[in-house]
């Protein structure tokens, strides 16, 4: 028996020794660099272009290889605290904050002198999403701002008047029903179409002047009659004017709510409108007869956009760090935004491009050619979503939409739940500031300037811009004429 | 041994480099992936460590909190709730544990001679064209459903009249050695509100007894919750008489009774916090203490058979109490549907469940496929495995006495399963305390609204999600708490030998 089991041993032993060698990683010549993003056919004739685009400007020999494997946020975190992150990190916003908060991004901003890539080459409204506590920890590769995209065919069919460019939310909710109305007459329920795939909750909120966190992001900010308002709106528009579906409609497809089965259910005329970015014509494109315009999210009585930044960061442990930042070089590149005119994947990382007739208008795509200026347009009403270094993003989202759902499903009256949602939100920074005291410092001196901001509004004066650290109120304040800086 | 010393020769050298080799790579692992992180995380749960400030690029230290971060747990109102939904889930483990001994018990049952093996199959075929029949009468798509239930159940029997018991037994087996995550993505697909089977089922059903309601008077309701509020009485009247049979037969200690008495209490409560005082939750509530009250009085005045030491017989009965309480809770939760009937009707909008999206459905919607998985697992193996064992002579001399089945069952295989049934509940109530990760993580993602996050998963969603190594090695240890203080429970009170 031994002598069998010793025998299997041997050959593990064996078959792992020519596994092992037989690997490309160890048969490479050149260095390996492994970028941990989502992998689809874009990433991937991306780095077929940007090997091309080293050889083309005479840069040093190298290989990106793409890990999808690994994406998974919580996966990138645990590697990357414990010495094993990927040499290239793609982040969204939330990732971003984090992964700074344990130091286990480069601080690239010698390194985005020498390769420029700057902030200044890219949109300014997305900063915050790579520009954290003065650093800079990664240079965005896809900019998207959210919109509602018109399935214009189903409005004509119905005979309902196309939105206007600039909508609030009454106009909104006359149409939704006027639609839902006219398309579902003697229709079986469960064949329903609806006029919006959903609604974004942070922009309904921020359209009524009010974000979740405070203007110094000390305190979390959702027991207010603005936040209690958008779940009463969700809850009527989507049980009562059925005009969005609700949970179990959005299961109608693949039994999730994902980004494909919106874009499936909205190709099949199921809504009239589907809430995407640039990046939802990388699917549209395979229906030519979908004739699209896109319309801002409505609004009460501040225009706003929540813009989505995916950018790419350098590991601090990695071996290559030098090498890695020709990829971010690359990002600035023509041949990488023309890449993304060309397939629609994001709005270019570099604002020019996106002012270019192949952008603009894309000569195989007419059915788009209202959509791509007035993506780039949305722009000037972009502000990225908060992020607070008292909490992390990921625990705010979970209280947030855990209560909210909570009200939706009658567990709690609105006002209830935005209560307890804040107590929780604001015990939550309490313990993580007073198990830090670098942190504890940092909130001890924001909230006094949150009291001077706080005064300075109550009598009317200007508040000084450098006092407010939110994004959104820091162009809020800006636009109402409130900050120094207005 | 040679002059007191011991003198080791070469063979037993041979045979400890042996036996070590082969030992070595396990304990190895044992050490590195068992034991080493076990005290780590124990030391960790008393600890400050936080990712995002102690990793190899900050400088900060890991500090000693002592007790704070157990301080932090006790008074973090979202532990209480996702502690709740594990023991809310672990009601479903009686259930299961009944569903396996169920199923074990038919698939030991002998079957004597081919006239026997013909009834079960013209059974089994009868009640399958009565189901096709109900399903054709309330409009069920007839040619797909006849050709799914014709190719399934057909196949299965025709297996099983070849196979025999060994193909229902692998059949039942299989949910068990089935990967998780695909079993759960498949229960995902099932429980689809609109294009699942479920509902597609049950569409037909809903649509009947949505016609049938508005059909009907509107007492009809409250007429159907009072029938429905009567059975769950009618269950908790069995419960009570059992306690009072084993008080009178010497089988149950004054402690084990008092117990299993403010146990049973259980449904009361929830009742009364379900209908929210109505007066059928009034009407329950009354009737139940008028049981316990008629038990207290008539076995309070009776002196047992035989004197006993206070827990005895708590083990043996806590299981059948479980499963009553669960029985109860259920025709409760349905009378209060009956009593909402006429206006849900009225409507005109009934519909099935939207299982998974819907913060009251998810919850039980979870346990039906735990059940499913339950049954047909190893607790099925190990029932039978434990009937198998029972010695033939016991029924031969039960049969002489004259016991009836239900009898032979309570008197013979019930007690003769006692070790086994330990051993299950045991095991059941540690998975149930340590479980639901899997099934949040690739269901629900904890939701909606944190209704199936369990312990586990909050273990995860601290850990890995917010980098508070510390605070979540703190709950594990909360929950390894838990877990020995009912093991010991179930040790100190449990019937772990047949002769208990």
């Amino acid at each position: 028996m031994k002598y069998v089991l010793l025998s299997i041993f041997a050959a593990l032993c064996i078959a792992t020794a020519i596994d092992h060698s037989s690997r490309s990683t160890v048969q490479s010549e050149v260095p390996i660099l492994y970028w941990v993003t989502n992998i689809n056919s874009a990433r991937v004739e991306q780095v077929k272009l940007f090997h091309e685009w080293l050889q083309v400007k005479g840069y040093p020999e190298f290989e990106v290889r793409l890990d999808s494997t690994n994406s998974d946020a919580s996966k990138k975190l645990i590697q990357g605290v414990s010495g094993v992150g990927a040499d290239i990190i793609s982040m969204a916003r939330d990732e971003a904050w984090l992964f700074h908060a344990t130091g286990m991004l480069e601080d690239l901003r010698p390194l985005a002198e020498k390769h420029g890539f700057t902030l200044d080459k890219t949109w300014a409204a997305s900063a915050p999403s790579f520009m954290i506590d003065g650093e800079q920890v990664g240079f965005p590769r896809a900019i998207s701002t959210q919109t509602y995209f018109l399935n214009v065919g189903l409005f004509e069919k119905y005979g309902i008047p196309l939105p206007p460019l600039r909508w609030t939310l009454d106009e909104f909710e006359k149409t939704g029903k006027a639609f839902v109305e006219a398309a579902n007459q003697g229709k079986d329920p469960r064949d329903r179409i609806f006029f919006a795939d959903m609604i974004n909750v942070a922009t309904l909120r921020r359209g009524m002047g009010r974000a979740v966190m405070n203007e110094t992001m000390t305190r979390g900010t959702l027991d207010n009659p603005e936040t209690i308002r958008v779940i009463k709106l969700m809850d009527k528009w989507t049980t009562k004017d059925r005009i969005i579906p609700t949970q179990a409609d959005l299961d109608f497809f693949a039994g999730s709510d994902t980004n494909t089965s919106r874009v499936q259910l909205f190709v099949r005329n199921r809504y009239a409108m589907l809430t995407g970015a640039r990046y939802s014509l990388v699917q549209l494109r395979d229906h030519a007869d979908l004739q699209l315009e896109v319309r801002m999210l409505p609004y009460e009585s501040y225009p706003t956009v929540l813009m989505g930044t995916g950018s790419v960061g350098i590991y601090k442990n990695s071996k290559h760090k030098e090498l890695a930042a020709y990829l971010l070089e690359f990002f600035t590149s023509e041949t990488y935004n023309m890449n993304v005119v060309q397939t629609a994947d994001a709005i270019p990382p570099i604002p020019a491009y996106s002012a270019r007739e192949e952008y603009l208008y894309p000569a195989d795509y007419p059915q788009e050619w209202q959509v791509h200026g007035e993506t780039a347009n949305l722009m000037e009403f972009a502000t990225t979503p908060e992020a607070s270094p008292f909490i992390i993003p990921t625990s705010f989202n979970r209280i947030e939409s855990e209560y909210r759902l909570a009200a939706l499903a009658g567990i709690y009256t609105p006002e209830e739940a935005m209560a307890r949602a804040e107590k929780a939100v604001n015990r939550e920074i309490e313990q993580n500031i007073s198990a830090d005291p670098k942190l504890k410092a940092r909130h001890d001196k924001l909230l006094k300037d949150q009291e001077t901001i706080e005064q300075l509004r109550a009598e009317g004066k200007l508040v000084p811009a450098h006092l407010i650290t939110n994004p959104f109120y820091q162009r809020y304040y800006r636009e109402r004429g409130w900050s120094t800086d207005a | 041994m040679e002059h007191g010393r011991m003198t080791i020769n070469r063979p037993i050298i041979r045979r400890l480099v042996t036996g070590l080799t082969f030992l070595g790579p396990s304990i190895a692992g044992f050490l590195a992936f068992t034991v080493i992180p076990l005290v780590l995380s124990f030391v960790l749960a008393f600890t400050n460590w936080d990712v995002r400030r102690h990793n190899m690029f900050c400088t900060e230290s890991i500090e000693f909190i002592g007790w704070d971060n157990f301080e932090r747990m006790f008074t973090h109102p979202a532990f209480w709730q996702y502690l709740s939904n594990t023991l809310f889930f672990m009601l479903g483990i009686p259930v299961a544990i009944i569903g396996s001994l169920v199923a074990a018990l038919l698939l030991t049952k002998e079957l004597n001679g081919p006239s026997a093996l013909r009834r079960i199959h013209f059974i089994a075929m009868g009640v399958l064209l009565i189901s096709l029949a109900v399903l054709l009468l309330t409009g069920f798509d007839f040619g797909n459903m006849l050709l799914l239930i014709v190719l399934l159940f057909g196949g299965i029997l025709l297996a099983g009249l070849f196979g025999k018991a060994t193909v229902y037994r692998t059949m039942f087996y299989a949910p068990h050695f089935t990967a998780g995550v695909a079993t759960f993505l498949l229960w995902k697909k099932m429980y689809n509100p609109h294009t699942g089977p479920i509902n597609a089922a049950l569409r037909p059903v809903v649509s009947t007894i949505q016609e049938v309601s508005q059909a009907l008077p509107p007492i009809f309701g409250p007429i159907l919750g009072i029938t429905a509020g009567m059975i769950a009485l009618g269950i908790g009247g069995f419960l009570y008489r059992r306690l009072g049979q084993a008080w009178s037969d010497g089988e149950l200690g004054k402690g084990a009774l008092l117990i299993l008495s403010v146990i049973s209490l259980l449904p009361i409560v929830l009742a009364w916090r379900w209908m929210e005082g109505s007066w059928l939750a009034i009407g329950f509530c009354a009737g139940q203490l008028v049981l316990l009250g008629v038990l207290v009085i008539r076995r309070g005045l009776q002196k047992p058979f035989r004197p006993v030491s206070a827990g005895v017989g708590f083990a043996s009965l806590v299981l059948p109490l479980s499963g009553a309480i669960v029985g109860q809770l259920i025709f409760v939760g349905l009378a209060m549907v009956a009593i909402a009937l006429p206006a849900m009707a009225a409507t005109g909008e009934m519909a099935p469940p939207d299982w998974l999206a819907d913060y009251y459905w998810a919850k039980p919607a979870i346990m039906i496929m735990a059940f499913w998985a339950a049954v047909g697992s190893n607790n099925m193996i190990l029932y039978i495995a434990g009937i198998t064992n029972i010695p033939q002579e016991l029924y031969e001399a039960a049969e002489i006495d004259g016991a009836n089945p239900w009898a032979r069952f309570w008197n013979v295989t019930w007690p003769q399963l006692a070790p086994v049934t330990f051993f299950i509940v045991v095991m059941s109530v540690i998975h149930g305390l340590q479980g639901g990760f899997e099934m949040a993580r690739a269901m629900t993602q904890g939701g909606p609204a944190g209704a199936t996050t369990t312990l586990s998963y909050f273990v995860f969603i601290e850990g890995f999600e917010s980098g508070r190594l510390g605070y979540a090695s703190a709950v594990v240890w909360a929950l390894f708490a838990m877990v020995m203080f009912v093991t010991l429970i179930n040790f100190k009170f449990g019937n772990r030998n047949v002769n208990d």
